[in-house]
């Protein structure tokens, strides 16, 4: 079960030769288990199509080792790799019908006619386009066409499918019941997926696991809980949902906890590792705006006094952002139905109370 | 309403337009008329007859013409043939060969018979092949005429595949395609229309050369053109102009061919 279907280790690629030559990885390392949605999430740029060009077979890398199933593949051309790919744009075959984009997978791997035929009516029935089978690419709306596209690329019974932005093109409501039939497709037919996507919503909802990738290097792979709940840097805390990123200054540190000061307070945290840190040590400090808790102020006490800069209204949540007295700003956001905030408006006093067993201590 | 940068609104852009087209298209239109004349002269209209088509079909010189005619199509058919080949070869090479030597002079080489005067192309040519010691005669026009009709394939094949993304092969061999498979399923298909295009115009081109034809021929040996030449210096007789009418005919529907069938399927990439 917990076969490892990829295994990347310090994949390095460089485009073009001598100064001119761009680095679109850095000694990436990292495993995909078999049966698993595994997502590369980062901004774009960041190289995750050239990661999955290179799974595909269609780059080439510097250094590194790519190994499918324990195997080494670096010398096999993509025709040889058991790994289908859903390109970006679909790159249906325009001239070929619906029928014949789906079964060329098969046709070239020489399979009898009989069976072609069958395996392209089981695909075209999983993506519900049975009724298109006879239509052109060009016929097609672009949901349909990204449809077909995933059922070519199933047809052949990859062991691997390579998915680069594919709902990127699509709008949001189409997006998110093709997320949602993704998913299911995946269970269906227990099939390794990797999927590219530069949202981290859509990482996040998704996904079994994560690796986090920014300028070509590897940031963090975890489940997407790890994630969003312990970013192990600046960069993915910031990346991943929202975040107020702010700055402290270690006062004490003993094993499992660190004192830290932040605007005027003294915050205790649970930490899990204290050799990272260090007494008088500046860190940062991610806050999720929905573990701060907002109230209008009250005379007796203790909490972080502010002021409302913003307020803005986001359907269920009402998001905050908050002055504080040294002149630093937290977003604080709270539910609309379960809060008797919605009265407040920018410029009125409140207080703020930190749920500090939520926040992350960032070292970088 | 017309917009104020249109080019009618220019003076005299009426009368300019009607200048060049004048120019350009009244002597076929002549020739055309002139070939349906129901008289010896050439100048003098004495009503409507076919009888200078039945003329080149059927008359004293019909031979020769048919014999020229033979020469001049079975070479344009294998010329342009052969020359869509290496055309399709090349622009596979040129853009989709990546960045290599030599590349830029390459493609000089390629498009040089379009920009070097004819008649110099027709001298060097029969230099070479006195050279070689190659007699002059049906081959050597053949072989003229693949070298020059090359670039008029090259251009609607190049066009064609430059904008055809190299994602319809990576896909292709994504899934198990050879580069063989990949090639003449996926890249020639989306090809066709430029090779049709570019065999039609090369085609055209071939049947109408004239000066290159004249210099590499042998004695005895003759196309159209050249004929229509030859018989031309006796003095200009209507059927030759029944003739004229016939070859532009078939040109005008080759070339619209070609130019249809360079636009086939270009809404959808
Ligand atoms: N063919 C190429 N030649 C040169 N540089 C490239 C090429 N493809 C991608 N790059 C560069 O490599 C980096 C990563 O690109 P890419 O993998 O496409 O990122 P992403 O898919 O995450 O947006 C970018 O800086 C990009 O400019
Ligand atoms: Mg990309």
């Amino acid at each position: 079960m917990n076969q490892i279907a990829i295994r990347i280790s310090g994949m390095t690629k460089y485009y073009g030769t001598g100064p001119d030559a761009v680095r679109a990885l850095h000694d990436v390392s990292f495993e995909i288990r078999n049966n698993e949605f595994f997502t590369l999430l980062g901004p774009s740029g960041c190289g995750k199509t050239t990661l999955l060009r290179i799974i595909g077979g269609f780059e080439e890398y510097s250094e590194g080792k790519l190994e499918l199933f324990d195997e080494e593949i670096q010398d096999l051309p993509p025709n040889r790799r058991p790994v289908n790919t859903v390109f970006q744009h679909y790159a249906l075959f325009p001239h070929l019908s619906i029928r014949d984009n789906v079964g060329f997978g098969l046709k070239m791997l020489g399979k009898p006619d009989s069976e072609i035929h069958r395996q392209t009516n089981k695909m075209l029935d999983l993506v519900r386009l049975s009724e298109y089978a006879d239509r052109r690419p060009s016929q097609l709306s672009g949901g349909q066409k990204q449809r077909v596209a995933l059922a070519r690329a199933l047809a052949p019974e990859p062991k691997v499918l390579l998915l680069d932005e594919p709902l990127s093109a699509l709008d949001l409501k189409l997006r998110q019941s093709m997320r949602h039939e993704l998913k299911q497709i995946r269970e269906q037919l227990g099939i390794t997926f990797i999927f590219v996507t530069h949202d981290q919503e859509e990482a996040l909802i998704m996904s079994d696991r994560i690796a986090v990738m920014s300028h070509g290097s590897l940031q963090q792979v975890g489940t997407p809980e790890e994630i969003y709940n312990h970013p192990e840097n600046r960069f993915v805390a910031d990346f991943v949902g929202e975040t107020n990123l702010v700055q402290g200054v270690i006062r004490e540190l003993c094993s499992d906890a660190a004192c830290v000061e932040y605007a005027d307070q003294e915050l205790s945290l649970a930490i899990q590792n204290e050799n990272l840190f260090a007494t008088e040590q500046q860190v940062h400090l991610s806050i999720r705006p929905e573990h701060i808790n907002i109230k209008p102020m009250s005379s007796e006490s203790s909490n972080l006094p502010a002021l409302i800069k913003e307020k803005t209204f986001l359907g269920t949540d009402i998001q905050f952002l908050c002055r504080l007295k040294g002149g630093n700003e937290l977003t604080t956001r709270v539910q609309t139905t379960t809060t008797d905030c919605a009265t407040l408006l920018p410029g009125d006093s409140v207080e703020l109370t930190i749920d500090t067993k939520k926040i992350v201590l960032l070292g970088d | 309403m017309r917009k104020v940068q249109d080019i009618r609104r220019y003076q005299g852009f009426f009368s300019m337009t009607l200048l060049c087209m004048l120019l350009l298209y009244g002597p076929l239109i002549i020739v055309m008329i002139y070939s349906f004349n129901d008289s010896p002269s050439i100048i003098r209209w004495e009503g409507f007859s076919l009888r200078w088509y039945y003329e080149v079909f059927f008359g004293l010189e019909a031979p020769k013409f048919k014999k020229a005619a033979f020469n001049s199509f079975s070479i344009a058919i294998m010329a342009a043939t052969t020359a869509t080949i290496i055309a399709v070869a090349a622009a596979v090479g040129m853009i989709r060969g990546g960045q290599f030597r030599a590349k830029t002079a390459s493609f000089a080489l390629l498009s040089l018979p379009l920009m070097v005067p004819e008649i110099v192309t027709a001298v060097a040519t029969l230099i070479f092949f006195s050279t070689i010691g190659f007699v002059a005669g049906y081959a050597t026009i053949l072989v003229a005429h693949i070298v020059f009709c090359i670039p008029f394939a090259y251009l609607p094949i190049a066009a064609r595949l430059e904008n055809i993304s190299s994602i319809y092969e990576e896909a292709a061999m994504d899934l198990y395609a050879s580069r063989a498979q990949a090639f003449f399923r996926v890249l020639m298909p989306l090809m066709l229309p430029g090779i049709i295009s570019g065999f039609l115009l090369a085609f055209v081109i071939s049947l109408d050369d004239f000066i290159i034809t004249n210099f590499v021929k042998g004695a005895g040996v003759e196309t159209l053109p050249t004929a229509i030449f030859g018989a031309v210096k006796q003095g200009i007789k209507p059927d030759i102009m029944a003739i004229s009418s016939l070859l532009l005919f078939l040109s005008i529907v080759f070339v619209t061919f070609s130019w249809f069938a360079s636009r086939i399927g270009m809404k959808h990439s």
